[in-house]
């Protein structure tokens, strides 16, 4: 898996821990880092996701909808699960400030759930610096 | 003249999105991993 990883566009290491299988994909400068196409890398392994989560610098605004997200370039932009720390981002939409945040992009459902898995929107865990 | 381009330079890195914006790390806690 290490060696899969390792291989995306993007990626600049891989740290394995195989105790509590935790993997940290670090990113090039180049930001060509897609966690969808990590996600889908690490199934393709043979590998079950059991929570993914992103650490990285962007804006916040609207889409077509209205509806908030998180832009970190041009192609990528994470729709934001609407909750408390969503809310408290709000006033930047559309501002083009800064904010770095921790969020949570998956998070395996339930067993008896047969949902596919898949990105779901990003919850925001952690508000590092706006 | 120069600090003032120096400081237009400074001014216009933390303004255009496309020279801070991007993904840092992804973390995964994976299951079935041998």
């Amino acid at each position: 898996m290490q060696q899969h990883l390792g291989r995306l566009d993007g990626v600049s290491k891989v740290d394995v821990s195989l105790l509590g299988g935790k993997v940290a994909i670090l990113a090039k400068p180049d930001g060509k880092l897609d966690p969808k196409k990590i996600f889908k890398a690490t199934f393709d392994s043979g590998v079950t996701v059991a929570e993914m989560t992103i650490t990285a610098a962007g804006f916040i605004e609207r889409d077509a909808a209205q509806q908030l997200q998180f832009r970190v370039d041009g192609d990528q932009a994470f729709p934001l699960k609407v909750d408390a720390r969503a809310q408290e981002l709000e006033p930047l939409a559309g501002t083009g400030r800064a904010v770095t945040l921790r969020g949570r992009l998956y998070a395996k459902a339930p067993k008896n759930n047969k949902q596919r898995p898949e990105v779901q929107p990003l919850e925001v865990l952690e508000i590092i610096r706006k | 003249m120069r600090r003032n381009l120096l400081l237009a330079a400074a001014l216009a890195a933390l303004t255009v999105p496309a020279l801070w914006a991007k993904i840092d790390r992804v973390d995964l806690r994976v299951e079935g991993m041998t």
